[in-house]
């Protein structure tokens, strides 16, 4: 990958009991000021970061991520990262931190995090937001838009979650309209929740593309694309597929290369009908009035990687033939890719679930199950269960995670941020940290616009006329 | 960004054989038997959905 990648992921939180002392409120708050304080596994904030962000809220993290608390969340953002490999990595390292301060905390039995992305009582969602960087050079012509908007409206077959039921978050109720179909199962877990195409908010009207334009490096260079369509993954195999065609893509898009016949005539409306459609043709109507199936779609994107990003490196190498297996896989047999896509797994498990207990698929154990799936405890969580029986694959050992949860990738400017985090742990003095830049003491900042380069002498210099150790 | 970088080419990294013994699988999708899932799934509380109750994010 030759792209700047991170992904903030908010997790729900679920305490296994009628406990009113406390609630999904509560635990988030006594977990992030653990690892912050006792774990010491970050540096939190001395300063307002904006109006909901006080002092203390939150902070970077050794490996030069960050987690805080959003809208009641806990909310772990991944450092920079320039490898599928780190990101997917790192999105793990966020799980572990989480579900092992309730280790420590002795609440594992009584807590979980839940990395999904609905409340399907409540009508609420939540995000796992994907950030690429892009030269600001790129222009989003109403040609790179279509197809961008078409590739992320179709990637859905192989980047859901899943989730049982349905939302109506345009009606500001939780129910079917009495002219829409009831349905019991679909594909994506944020399709039901995005209501517009590109738009600046993220709550209420969420758009498949968000329009804040907010590089956190050198605007001149850089801009920033940020995405809410997508949902929390578990399977890291998801992920890295996730991840590694949308850069591809954006690679693509950059050059200017744009598939033919790709443009969609309502992408918002072609995500929630190809979420929902459980008969597995996936059918969109493109701007010209033709229909073309999600199949076809992502074939034409493929087809343009294969050409013209083919040996670029190994992880891109990688990214082509799964892309293309997993393609394949799905239009053989769909269920045969149960150990690679989160909502294939969790649709089986289900099944299986229904079949042997004979009950429907609107039973409301079948929500419960479906929360399962994304428990954080390895002890308990669905998805875990598949692992440990062999059924999902994996691409990072535990080893590997683990060590992710206190080193930064040391190929981006996160190097120099975790570096500062160790350091100011035992400094005595007062500090700002940002994503593009680090402020110690009375000292100029180290402004880091560039989040390709590793600035490890700089933050040295820095460190070292820093006031001494407490 | 950085002008386009051509790398060597090989196995992706998870590809090498990083992982101890101990360490992730590749999955037996043979394996047929589903008692132990279903056990695990019988003991998950029908109702923790209608508990979860989470306010609304980004």
């Amino acid at each position: 990958m030759n792209r700047i990648v991170g992904l903030e992921t908010e997790y729900g939180c679920l305490v296994h009991s009628d406990d009113r002392q406390g609630g999904p409120d509560a635990h988030p708050i006594r977990v992030k000021n653990h690892l912050f304080r006792v774990a010491r596994m970050g540096a939190i904030d001395l300063h307002y970061r904006d109006y909901e962000e006080p002092p203390g809220n939150g902070g970077f993290l050794l490996n030069g991520g960050r987690l805080y608390l959003d809208m009641g969340h806990l909310e772990v953002s991944t450092p920079e990262c320039l490898t599928l490999r780190d990101v997917v990595a790192y999105d793990r390292a966020g799980d572990f931190l989480l579900q092992r301060a309730l280790a420590e905390m002795e609440l594992a039995g009584k807590v979980s995090f839940v990395k999904n992305n609905i409340d399907h009582h409540t009508g609420a969602t939540f995000g796992c937001h994907e950030n690429y960087l892009m030269k600001r050079g790129a222009q989003f012509t109403p040609q790179v838009l279509a197809a961008l908007l078409s590739f992320l409206a179709t990637r859905q077959i192989f980047t859901g979650a899943g989730r049982v039921g349905q939302a109506n978050p345009l009606a500001f109720e939780f129910e079917p309209h009495r002219h829409e179909q009831r349905v019991l199962f679909q594909i994506s877990q944020r399709a039901d929740h995005i209501v517009n195409d590109i738009y600046q908010w993220v709550q209420f009207n969420r758009a498949i593309i968000n329009a804040r334009d907010e590089p956190l490096a050198d605007y001149r260079k850089y801009r920033r694309l940020h995405l809410l369509i997508g949902d929390s993954n578990m399977n890291e195999f998801t992920t890295a597929l996730k991840v590694g065609t949308t850069a591809m893509v954006l690679d693509l898009l950059e050059e200017g290369i744009i598939p033919k016949r790709v443009g969609l005539l309502d992408p918002v409306q072609s995500t929630r009908d190809i979420s929902r459609d459980q008969s597995y043709r996936w059918i969109a109507r493109l701007e010209n009035g033709q229909t073309r199936s999600a199949f076809e779609i992502q074939r034409s994107f493929l087809a343009l990687a294969q050409n013209y990003l083919a040996g670029m490196d190994a992880e891109y190498d990688w990214v082509l033939r799964e892309w293309a297996a997993v393609l394949d896989g799905l239009e053989r047999d769909v269920m045969s890719q149960a150990n690679k896509v989160d909502w294939i797994a969790k649709k089986w498990l289900l099944q299986t679930f229904v079949d042997e207990e004979k009950i429907g698929w609107d039973d409301p154990w079948l929500q419960s199950l479906d929360l399962e799936y994304h428990n954080l405890n390895p002890a308990q969580g669905l998805y875990h269960a598949l692992v440990g029986e062999g059924r999902a694959e994996r691409l990072i050992s535990d080893q590997r995670i683990e060590f992710c949860t206190t080193t930064p990738p040391a190929n981006t400017r996160a190097q120099a941020r975790g570096l500062a985090v160790q350091h100011l742990q035992s400094l005595n003095t007062n500090y700002v940290i940002n994503w593009d830049s680090i402020r110690i003491g009375d000292k100029d900042p180290l402004i880091m616009g560039n989040p390709f380069h590793p600035y490890g002498a700089e933050i040295r210099q820095l460190l070292a006329d820093a006031p001494p150790a407490s | 960004m950085p002008d386009r970088i051509q790398r060597p080419t090989g196995p992706a990294p998870w590809e090498k054989k990083e992982v101890d013994e101990g360490g992730p699988r590749r999955p037996d999708a043979t394996t047929p038997d589903t008692k132990e899932l279903l056990k695990k799934m019988r003991r998950v509380d029908p109702n923790q959905a209608r508990r979860y109750r989470q306010r609304t994010g980004e």
